[in-house]
């Protein structure tokens, strides 16, 4: 069995697949018979969702392209 | 109107120094690397950064062997040109600096591991929802500037720019143990800080 402290531990790895599968089932396991840790799971994959939408620059102006180009081209 | 179909054509029209090869690079790669710039050395001059690296893409290009997509391999010049920067301004990137202090979550287990202080309900249940409040957002922004920087880099490339952690090893030149260990505790405290908000109704950071 792992503990709750190792599912908050290992919980990043398992949304990123990279943790073992033997590790992935254990955790699998603990989730369904732990209200906590499953929203604790839940909660940071929506955070790590939200976290993709902060921030995002834009593709630059032409204006801002044409002096970049400039600059290279020179 | 974009006239390079193909990343080897770009590349071979960038070595020609053609100037719609320089608009089509700029518009398909300036977004990313304007944001992986700014979170390795803050907004400020994240331009100048990125300006510079430019400039060395083009006098690498030559060197580029094909062994990562174009674009990687932009990035990681965008990231050296920002360590140097980093190290010019006497900013440390050490290993310790790099991976930053633990979050802190341990004491909210007790001894056998099990939740004392345990996650309270939010009343977002999808990032949508989360978002929906402008308050929150601009907070986790704040947030991010205020990350150790390869903890911000590494989340950067993984939740915003969707790279896999072997590309972002290749990027910041980390192991894929420590690119494990930034995203766990860069994660977390985004984790931390969203239920703060939830909790109290105010930003974690000033």
């Amino acid at each position: 069995m792992i503990t709750c402290k190792q599912v908050y531990e290992t919980a990043s790895d398992y949304m990123d697949t990279s943790s073992s599968l033997t590790t992935r089932i254990w955790l699998r396991l603990h989730l369904m018979m732990c209200k906590h840790c499953r929203r604790y799971v839940h909660q940071l994959r929506i955070t790590s969702s939200a976290t993709a939408h902060l921030d995002k620059p834009k593709i630059p102006e032409d204006e801002e392209i044409d002096r970049l180009v400039n600059k290279l081209t020179r | 109107m974009t006239s390079y179909d193909t990343e080897s054509d770009l590349i071979e029209g960038l070595m020609r120094k053609d100037e719609q090869a320089f608009r089509d690079a700029i518009r398909q790669y300036h977004p990313s690397m304007i944001s992986l710039a700014r979170s390795l050395t803050g907004h400020a001059i994240a331009d100048e950064v990125v300006q510079e690296s430019w400039f060395s893409v083009l006098k690498a290009l030559p060197k580029f062997e094909g062994r990562s997509t174009f674009k990687t391999w932009v990035l990681r010049i965008v990231a050296n040109e920002a360590k140097t920067r980093l190290r010019k301004e006497n900013r440390q990137t050490s290993l310790e600096a790099m991976t930053g202090d633990d979050p802190e979550m341990a004491g909210r287990f007790d001894q056998n591991g099990f939740w004392i202080d345990q996650p309270i309900g939010w009343d977002a249940d999808s990032p949508d929802e989360l978002l929906s409040s402008g308050e929150l957002k601009e907070c986790m922004e704040r947030l991010l500037t205020t990350l150790p920087e390869q903890q911000c880099a590494t989340l950067n490339l993984r939740e915003q720019q969707g790279y896999s952690l072997a590309e972002i090893c290749n990027i910041l030149e980390v192991s894929e143990s420590n690119v494990r260990v930034l995203l766990h505790r860069a994660r977390t405290r985004m984790f931390k800080c969203v239920e703060h908000f939830q909790d109290t109704g105010e930003c974690c950071v000033d």
